[in-house]
C-alpha cells in the first residue's frame, strides 16, 4: 500500500535512515528535509566560527552541499548530527583558516566596536549577545575558542588542527577569554550596584 | 582563581550557546538546491525505498571495468571462435553422412550456356583429390548440374588447373564469377563457390554443377563420400536478365546456408532474409569454412596441434611473495584533520613481507591469449611504532583511546587506569595490524615463444574483499598491556587494484608447466575511508606456480 505525500513526509521525518536513503537517491523533498531538520543546530555552529550571519549562512551552504555530495561515505555507524557537525566544522575551518593567517590579532578596544550598547548584566546575555561577542574575535581566536570549549579539543589536537604551536593556540585562548571575560563584565556593569 | 573565571567563561558560552538553534535565511536552501545534482524523478514508495545508490568513485570504475572486461572477453572469444570452431572439428573424427543436399541457385539469366562452355573453366568432380588424408582440406565447388555429366575428364587445360588447386593446401575462397557471355544470342553466367566449407577428408561438399539455369535454377547434389552435409540456397534477383548485367550489381536475394555434421558437432547455419550483396558472401564463407592445414604444410600442422593443446583449460597453484608499500595522501574531503597524517603514517609505519597462496583457472581462446581468473589471498601485515594516541568520542559518543593509521582507525579501551577523557593521551610501544584480503583477479594473458618455453605478459584487475583483520596493540612498557580494539573504522571491506605483470613458463611435461612471474599490484582506489588519509597499497608480488593443462 503505498502511502500519501502527507504521511510520507512524516514517515521521512521519523526515520533518519529512511531519510538519509532517500537523499541518497537524490530525492529533493528528502534533502529538504534533512536541511530543515539540522540547519538550525548546525546553523549556530557556523554563526560561532563567522565573523556574520551572512558569512555563516555561507558556511552552512558549502557545508550542507558537501554533505550530500558525501553522504554515500556515512556509515550510519555513529551519529549522523556528528558526522555533519565535522563537516560544517571543517567548511568553517578551512574558509577561516586563511582569514586568520591575514587578519592581524588587534587589541580588544580596537575589534570590538559592536555590540556596546548591549548592557544587558551576565545572567541576561542571551545567546544573540554571546553569538555576537565571540564573532567579534579576531578569527585566530574565534577558532582557538571554538575547538576548546565547543569540540572539547586539547591544545596540541587545535594546534595539529590549525597548523599552530601548541603555544600559540594557549595563548590565542588565553587571549580570547581574556577578551571575552572583558566584554561580558563591561556589560554586566550597568546592572551591577556600584 | 583565573582558572575558575575561565571555567566561568568557557560554561557561560558553551551553556548559552550549545544546543541553540537558529533558522537561516530561505535563500540558503535555494542556493544548496541550485549547487545540487538534478533531481531524478518522483519519489518511489516509502516502504520500498531504494538503497544506498551511487557509491563510491570506486565502485563505479569497478563496475565499468567488470563490464568493459565482459564485453571485451565476449567480443574476442566469439570472434576467435568463430574463426577457430571449425578447425576444432575438422580434428574431432569424421563420420560421413548422406544427409540430402539441395543447393538451388536460380539464376535469372539467358537461357544456360552449353556444358562444354562451361567445362573450360570448371575441373571436373572426379579430378578432385581423393579423401586418403584426414588433414587434408577440401574445396567445394558448386557448379552447374550438366558440368556432373558432361565433365571434360580427358581435358588437359583443366586438369592442370585442378591440380594446381589441389595442392593449395588452404584454399577458403568463396569467388563468385561471373562471365557473361553472349553466344548465339544467348548469355551465360555461371557461380562458382570455391571452398565454402572445409572437411578433413579431402572431398568437395558439393560434386554436382550445373549451367545455371535461370528457369529451374542450379540444383547441386553432395558428394557420397563428403562427411558433411550442406545446404546452400541462393537465388538472385530476376532485376537484371540482361546479358551484359554485371555481377557487381547484383545481389543475393535471399541467402540460407546450412552445415550441418551430425555426430560432429558441427552446425552453423546462416540465414538473411533481406538483401545481402555479394560482398557479403567471402564473410559468409569464412563463418561457415575454415583454414585447416594439410600434410603438406608443416607449419601449418604444427599450429594445429599446438591449438588443441592450448585450447585446454588450466590450472595453476600457486604461492605469492608480496612486498607492499603504503601510499598515504591527504583526505581533504575529510572532517577536522591534523594535516600532516600522511607525513606521521609513512614514517611510523613499516608493511612486511608476506606470502599468500593462491589458484588461477584460465581458458586459451587462442595459442597466445587466454583468459584467467581465480582465487587467492593477499595479506598486508602493517607494523606500527611507538606513537602517542589521544581519547577522542567514537561515533557512539564514548571516550577511547584512538590509534589512527593508514588502513584505518582503531579505538582502544584499556583495562589499566582510569576511564579517559577526551584529550588525554597515551603512548603505545608498538602494534601489529595484520589485514588478510580474499582477492579475486580477472586478467588476459598473451603468450610469446614456442611451445616448451613461454614468455608472456599479463594485464587485468583484482577484486579485494577484507576477510580478516586482527589488531594487537601493546601499550607501554610500564603497563606490559597488550589490547585488541573494541572498534575499528575507516577500513574498508572492498578495494580494487589493476596488476601489471610478466613471466616464464617452462613446460615440463606434457600437462605441466612451471610458472614465474613478477608481478605488480596498483592501486585502483583507496583501501580505507572516512579518514584524514586516502591509502593506496601498491604491491610487488613473485608468483610461482604449476601450470596442469586439461
Amino acid at each position: 500500500m503505498q502511502l500519501s505525500m502527507e504521511e510520507r513526509s512524516t514517515s521521512l521525518l521519523d526515520n533518519l535512515e529512511l531519510l538519509i536513503r532517500s537523499c541518497l537517491a537524490g530525492e529533493r523533498q528528502a534533502q529538504n528535509r534533512l536541511y530543515e531538520r539540522f540547519a538550525p543546530k548546525l546553523f549556530v555552529v557556523c554563526q560561532r566560527y563567522a565573523a556574520s550571519r551572512v558569512e555563516a549562512e555561507e558556511i552552512l551552504q558549502e557545508g550542507f552541499i558537501r554533505i550530500f555530495t558525501h553522504l554515500d561515505q556515512f556509515k550510519h555507524e555513529g551519529s549522523f548530527e556528528g558526522w555533519m557537525r565535522r563537516i560544517i566544522v571543517n567548511c568553517a575551518l578551512q574558509r577561516l583558516g586563511s582569514k586568520a593567517r591575514m587578519t592581524p590579532v588587534v587589541a580588544m578596544e580596537e575589534n570590538f566596536h559592536g555590540g556596546a550598547e548591549e548592557n544587558d548584566a551576565h545572567s541576561r546575555l542571551g545567546q544573540k549577545e554571546l553569538m555576537q561577542l565571540i564573532q567579534q574575535l579576531p578569527p585566530a581566536y574565534r577558532m582557538v575558542f571554538n575547538l576548546y570549549v565547543f569540540e572539547g579539543m586539547k591544545h596540541r589536537e587545535i594546534a595539529e588542527t590549525l597548523g599552530i604551536s601548541e603555544g600559540t593556540s594557549k595563548s590565542n585562548l588565553s587571549d580570547a577569554r581574556a577578551i571575552l571575560q572583558k566584554e561580558v563584565l563591561k556589560r554586566q556593569e550597568p546592572a551591577m550596584p556600584k | 582563581m583565573t582558572e575558575d573565571l575561565h571555567n566561568d567563561i568557557d560554561d557561560l558560552f558553551r551553556s548559552g550557546l550549545e544546543g541553540k538553534e537558529d533558522t537561516p535565511s530561505p535563500g540558503v536552501w535555494s542556493a544548496i538546491e541550485k549547487a545540487l545534482p538534478p533531481a531524478p524523478a518522483p519519489l518511489p514508495p516509502a516502504s520500498s525505498a531504494p538503497p544506498a545508490v551511487g557509491g563510491s568513485t570506486s565502485t563505479i570504475i569497478f563496475k565499468g571495468l567488470i563490464g568493459a572486461a565482459v564485453v571485451a572477453i565476449i567480443g574476442t572469444a566469439t570472434y576467435l571462435f568463430s574463426s577457430n570452431k571449425n578447425e576444432a572439428n575438422t580434428s574431432a573424427g569424421n563420420q560421413p553422412t548422406t544427409e540430402k543436399t539441395a543447393i538451388k541457385v536460380p539464376v535469372n539469366t539467358d537461357p544456360p550456356v552449353s556444358s562444354t562452355e562451361h567445362q573450360e573453366r570448371k575441373p571436373s568432380a572426379s579430378d578432385e583429390p581423393q579423401a586418403a588424408d584426414n588433414e587434408v582440406a577440401s574445396r567445394a565447388t558448386l557448379r552447374p548440374e550438366s558440368d556432373h555429366d558432361a565433365r571434360p575428364s580427358a581435358n588437359p587445360e583443366n586438369q592442370t588447373a585442378l591440380k594446381s588447386q589441389e595442392t593449395r593446401a588452404f584454399t577458403e575462397k568463396l569467388s563468385v564469377k561471373s562471365e557473361d557471355k553472349q553466344e548465339s544470342g544467348r548469355s551465360v553466367s555461371s557461380i562458382d563457390i570455391t571452398n565454402a566449407l572445409t572437411i578433413r577428408n579431402s572431398v568437395p561438399i558439393f560434386k554436382a554443377a550445373k549451367t545455371a539455369n535461370p528457369r529451374r535454377g542450379v540444383d547441386l547434389v553432395p558428394s557420397k563420400r563428403n562427411s558433411e552435409t550442406a545446404i546452400l540456397q541462393s537465388s538472385l534477383p530476376s532485376a537484371n536478365n540482361t546479358a551484359n548485367s554485371s555481377l557487381s550489381e547484383w545481389k543475393v536475394a535471399r541467402t540460407n546456408a546450412l552445415i550441418e555434421r551430425k555426430g560432429n558437432t558441427l552446425s552453423s547455419s546462416i540465414s538473411t532474409p533481406t538483401t545481402i550483396p555479394y560482398s557479403v558472401i567471402p564473410f559468409l564463407g569464412r563463418i561457415s569454412s575454415t583454414e585447416t592445414s594439410g600434410p603438406a604444410d608443416k607449419s601449418e600442422a604444427a599450429k594445429l596441434k599446438r591449438n588443441n593443446w592450448t585450447s585446454r583449460i588450466y590450472l595453476i597453484p600457486m604461492v605469492s611473495l608480496n612486498m607492499t608499500t603504503m601510499h598515504v595522501e591527504e583526505n581533504k574531503s575529510f572532517g577536522p584533520r591534523i594535516g600532516r597524517e600522511h607525513i606521521e603514517f609513512k614514517e611510523t609505519e613499516q608493511t612486511k613481507t608476506t606470502v599468500s597462496p593462491g589458484i588461477m583457472a584460465g581458458f586459451a581462446i587462442s595459442p597466445r591469449i587466454s583468459v584467467q581468473t581465480g582465487i587467492s589471498e593477499y595479506r598486508n601485515n602493517i607494523s606500527v611504532s611507538p606513537k602517542q594516541i589521544k581519547a577522542v568520542r567514537d561515533r557512539d559518543g564514548k571516550v577511547r583511546y584512538r590509534m589512527d593509521c593508514s588502513s584505518g582507525s582503531y579505538f582502544l579501551d584499556p583495562k589499566a587506569g582510569t576511564t579517559p577523557t577526551v584529550g588525554d593521551s597515551l603512548r603505545i610501544s608498538s602494534s601489529e595490524i595484520r589485514m588478510r584480503y580474499v582477492t579475486i583477479p580477472l586478467s588476459v594473458r598473451v603468450n610469446f615463444g614456442n611451445d616448451k618455453v613461454k614468455i608472456f605478459a599479463t594485464a587485468g584487475t583484482d577484486f579485494n574483499v577484507l576477510a580478516g583483520k586482527q589488531t594487537s596493540t601493546s601499550l607501554s612498557p610500564a603497563s606490559g598491556e597488550k589490547v585488541n580494539p573494541v572498534r575499528t573504522e575507516g577500513t574498508r571491506k572492498q578495494y580494487l587494484n589493476g596488476t601489471v605483470g610478466a613471466g616464464i613458463e617452462i613446460k615440463a611435461g606434457k600437462r605441466l608447466g612451471i610458472m614465474l612471474m613478477p608481478q605488480y599490484r596498483f592501486p585502483m582506489g583507496n583501501m580505507n575511508e572516512d579518514g584524514p588519509v586516502l591509502t593506496y597499497p601498491k604491491t610487488f608480488s613473485v608468483t610461482s606456480g604449476v601450470r596442469i593443462g586439461f
